[in-house]
């Protein structure tokens, strides 16, 4: 009970410290303008395209999941493992891990609490950004599918950012500051990339890929933005992802029971 | 009680900090005091749970360090102040505090409230605990680690250096505070600054290259250097022939100097009492 209190303080406190920092305020400005812009950009497009405008439901169903695609996998594969991979370094790196470490919580409760405060912040970001998106659209564009734009959101961006998020500050936990910790979201989010290629046509190898090919090329199909579809399924992709966080989770443990004993 | 024994702690590079230290610490304020880079450090982290031994145990109240169950049980009776350490800049002293006492199992709101002001009157931080902690001065900064320190009435209190960067006025509250405390907890002061320990502390161990040199009542160190320290004045020339020299001043005649050792008779030398640095200087100027 007291291990659960403990990790929500962590989370609490890493939620009011990364909002009072400039980093996700300039994300979710940033999102926020993209947003707004584009929506206004489509309504006059909506507004002129007759073909659009006799298959309005459809239509705009597919345009904003679309556009959520786009601005999900930007946002939870590229910029929030970034803005939240030094949750751990960060305290290394300024001297508060001392006296953190010399309470009563255990290492393990630790790493977990910042685990679950790098996801508390990265949704705290994404689920006023989903609203404000659909309410915008809704009323300037049209209405829309509910159910497939809530889909995206929760089958696609949600497990892809309990993934890539998690990753990123799990394996960046023994980092001695920020900017090695940038280096391991590099490694981890960008490396794959190059390394492993970014082609629906690839198999087991993209389980790696940080992209989560399998649940990229299945989105992409369903917001008609392309009609390829990943050699592995959208399942098999996020359950390899949450097994690789499982695994790099334990990893980690495992070390600090070691070197600390606690 | 906390029981240290054969201590020794080796980093990479086979750089022995401590060599079998041995030491009981009874329920007073004790002084660990040596120079820097002398092991007072890891021997604190040690025994606060933060850095494993090479070699060695150490019990807190009874609690084995070595074990899971006994680490965890003695940092929930401990308050602990690093040397150097940082603050989240953005969080307000309040809030910080608020984390901390979570983290150190006070779950109750209202109760941790009330500590919170207890700990921030102590500091005399209680006026501006809901300003941002970016905007404090670094010895406001040293007094939220002591007041994070307090938290939680602990029954052993570790302070590494906890003197630097305070301003006469706040080591003197400091030191006040701490021997207030000593009433009711277990204090280890570690310091370079054989004032804190003279004022302070009725028990003390000096550590030099990672060994315990000298362990008793400072009344005892000071002993050591009677019949060795000296004023010799002169007309500027440093004294010479084995003394070592504790401070110099200005005075009509010429230059005072305040030396250790046997001076020369030519410089006519008065005997004066000793003082506790002159004890401690005395033991450091000895052969291992």
């Amino acid at each position: 009970m007291n291990a659960l209190y403990q990790m929500w303080a962590i989370a609490r406190v890493e939620y009011r410290m990364q909002w009072r920092q400039r980093g996700m305020i300039v994300i979710a400005l940033a999102m926020l303008l993209i947003m707004v812009t584009t929506i206004v950009l489509m309504a006059s497009e909506f507004n002129t395209d007759r073909e659009f405008r006799d298959k309005f439901a459809t239509a705009s169903t597919d345009a904003i999941t679309s556009l959520t695609f786009i601005l999900a996998v930007t946002s939870v594969c590229v910029l929030l493992p970034f803005v939240l991979v030094n949750l751990i370094p960060r305290d290394r790196q300024i001297g508060v891990i001392e006296i953190l470490h010399s309470t009563p919580m255990s290492s393990t409760t630790y790493l977990t609490g910042k685990l679950i405060a790098g996801w508390v912040t990265a949704l705290s970001g994404l689920v006023p950004g989903a609203i404000v998106m659909a309410v915008l659209w809704y009323i300037i564009i049209a209405p829309f599918n509910i159910l497939s734009y809530l889909e995206i959101w929760l089958v696609g961006a949600l497990p892809l950012m309990v993934i890539n998020v998690g990753l990123v500050i799990v394996l960046a936990f023994r980092m001695p500051d920020s900017r090695m910790a940038v280096a391991v979201a590099v490694g981890v989010i960008v490396l794959p990339w190059f390394i492993i290629g970014f082609d629906p046509r690839n198999d087991w190898l993209d389980i790696f890929n940080s992209f989560r090919p399998g649940v990229f090329f299945h989105y992409t199909d369903v917001s008609a933005i392309d009609d390829e579809i990943g050699a592995l399924s959208p399942t098999i992709t996020i359950l390899s992802g949450l097994a690789q966080l499982a695994l790099a989770w334990l990893g980690a443990v495992a070390w600090l029971r070691w070197r600390n004993g606690y | 009680m906390i029981e240290i024994q054969n201590l020794t702690k080796t980093y990479k590079g086979n750089i022995q900090a401590l060599k079998g230290i041995d030491l009981t610490i009874e329920n007073k304020m004790f002084g660990l005091l040596g120079a820097n880079g002398a092991g007072k450090t890891t021997l604190m982290r040690i025994v606060a749970g933060l850095l494993k031994p090479t070699d060695g145990r150490v019990t807190v109240f009874g609690h084995d360090m070595a074990t899971l169950k006994g680490k965890q049980a003695a940092k929930g009776l401990l308050g602990y102040l690093p040397q150097e350490f940082g603050l989240y800049q953005t969080l307000t002293a309040r809030e910080f505090l608020d984390y901390v006492a979570i983290l150190k199992g006070i779950t109750d709101s209202q109760r941790r409230q009330r500590e919170i002001d207890e700990v921030l009157e102590k500091v005399r931080l209680s006026d501006v605990a809901n300003r941002r902690l970016k905007s404090y001065s670094g010895g406001m900064k040293r007094r939220v680690g002591i007041a994070q320190a307090l938290l939680g009435n602990p029954k052993l209190l570790i302070v590494d250096e906890p003197t630097v960067g305070l301003d006469p006025e706040e080591r003197v509250r400091l030191r006040n505070l701490l021997s207030d405390m000593a009433a009711t907890c277990t204090i280890i002061l570690s310091t370079h600054i054989v004032e804190d320990i003279n004022q302070s502390c009725n028990d003390l161990a000096v550590i030099r290259d990672g060994a315990v040199v000298f362990r008793g009542a400072p009344r005892d160190l000071i002993q050591n250097a009677k019949g060795k320290v000296w004023h010799v004045t002169t007309d500027g020339e440093r004294p010479n022939g084995g003394v070592a020299i504790v401070s110099t001043r200005q005075v009509q005649e010429g230059v005072q100097y305040r030396v250790l050792g046997q001076p020369d008779s030519l410089y006519q030398p008065t005997a004066i009492e000793p003082s506790l640095e002159d004890g401690y200087i005395w033991l450091m100027n000895q052969q291992p």
